[in-house]
């Protein structure tokens, strides 16, 4: 008999205390089972002190019955109430390749749902894009023109085109620029006539190089681009509002002036 | 089949004719803002026009050239500050225009019809000096990262700018 089978035994006895002889040869022999025997024993009597109604002979032996009986704990499973049918996951998994999209869609949906989170919350940047001037574009091939001229005459004809670059850009914003905006521009027009084409126009009524002939036709092609920047300046006015009329007139006026100081140069006064 | 072969073809024909007309025209609003902006440098360059336009002596058109593009590189420096590549890249297009075919043909015209030794020589010297020093400061100006200078747009005028001023010295 070893430990573990005299230690049952004694638990199966009805009062742990009363050892038969065939058991108290081993208890006599092994002191780890005799050491047990007597925890055992106080156990015992000190579960009988508790003041609990004493328990029937033989309830001690059905209990342990029970517990060292085979089979399972539970003997039973509550049962929960089911719909009748196919629950929407059965039918997901029954129809061919349709579980694949769906795993597909959660993992789309899981990849959003992490960017959602995680993406970078900075605001994005409002790209604001500057147009170039064309104006100011006319303004500097204008001033390349003048640099690559290379007679006084070619000089004064760039003049011109300049000075018709001012009153066209005038005209153009007449409508909607403030008189201080459009005072300006017809300040450079007037500029440009007084200082540039008028000026320049004298040297080259001095020039020996040119004939009186191409000085007059000169003259005449220059004097026409005034008068037309003139006339035009003058109708703008008329269409214009109140406040663009006055610098509109100021660049008409300024152009008959340089025709007229045009004209003086010519022999016979006859631009 | 001619349906076929119709459609593709009108499509790349308007395809063709939308991808040839450039960019839109600017509105009266958007002609005014830039007329504001370039208020100052219109006027000056507008100066520099009517002076280059009565100036027949080759020294004194190249120094008035060099003012011109003095002019330009002011106004590219504020364009620079304000951190504005657009403008940057159209001024620098500018600059780089009125230099490579306006300042450096009328700096080597007038070497060669000015005596070495002559005071106008020195003076064409100093206008060389002067616009390599301007143009190095406009260029200065202008940042290698950022918003202006990763605009490939700006590197590229820069490169044209370095090229310049290697050819003006």
């Amino acid at each position: 008999m070893n430990c573990q089978t005299l230690q049952n035994r004694i638990l199966a006895l009805p009062d742990p205390r009363q050892v038969p002889d065939g058991l108290r040869e081993h208890l006599d022999a092994c002191p780890a089972c005799a050491a047990w025997w007597k925890r055992a024993a106080q156990l015992e009597q000190l579960l009988g002190l508790l003041p609990v109604p004493a328990a029937p002979a033989d309830k001690k032996a059905a209990l342990l019955d029970d517990l060292t009986a085979a089979g399972p704990v539970i003997k039973s499973i509550p049962s929960v109430d089911r719909r009748s049918g196919r629950s929407a996951f059965e039918l997901v998994g029954a129809l061919p390749g349709l579980k694949y999209v769906a795993g597909l869609a959660a993992a789309v949906l899981v990849v959003l749902g992490g960017w959602l989170v995680l993406r970078p919350t900075k605001q994005p940047e409002v790209v604001t894009h500057t147009p170039r001037h064309p104006f100011l574009e006319k303004v500097i091939q204008r001033d390349l023109a003048l640099t690559q001229a290379k007679t006084p005459e070619q000089r004064l004809e760039v003049l011109g085109g300049l000075a018709d670059d001012l009153s066209a850009e005038t005209r153009s914003l007449a409508r909607v620029a403030s008189q201080e905006d459009l005072k300006d521009l017809s300040a450079q027009f007037q500029k440009v006539v007084d200082s540039g084409i008028v000026p320049q126009a004298k040297k080259v009524a001095d020039l020996q190089a040119l004939t009186q002939a191409q000085k007059k036709a000169l003259f005449e092609r220059l004097s026409a681009r005034l008068a037309e920047a003139g006339q035009q300046a003058d109708q703008a006015a008329r269409e214009s509002p109140p406040h663009a009329q006055p610098v509109l007139k100021a660049i008409s006026e300024k152009a008959r002036d340089g025709q007229t100081k045009l004209g003086a140069l010519l022999p016979g006064g006859g631009a | 089949m001619s349906r076929v072969t119709f459609i593709p073809a009108a499509f790349l024909a308007l395809s063709a004719w939308a991808g040839a007309q450039g960019p839109p025209p600017l509105t009266a609003a958007d002609q005014l803002r830039l007329l504001r902006t370039n208020r100052v440098l219109i006027g000056d360059l507008v100066d520099c026009g009517v002076k280059l336009g009565v100036t027949d002596r080759p020294v004194d058109r190249a120094e008035t050239c060099r003012e011109t593009a003095r002019v330009l590189g002011i106004a590219l420096r504020g364009a620079a500050e304000a951190q504005d590549a657009d403008r940057v890249e159209e001024l620098g297009s500018h600059l780089d225009l009125l230099v490579r075919d306006g300042l450096v043909p009328v700096l080597d015209e007038a070497k060669k019809n000015t005596p070495a030794d002559s005071p106008d020589a020195k003076r064409l010297k100093a206008v060389q000096e002067n616009a390599v020093g301007d143009l190095e400061w406009a260029r200065a100006a202008i940042p290698t990262a950022g918003k202006v200078g990763d605009s490939p747009k700006v590197r590229d005028v820069c490169g044209r700018l370095d090229g310049l001023r290697d050819r003006l010295k």
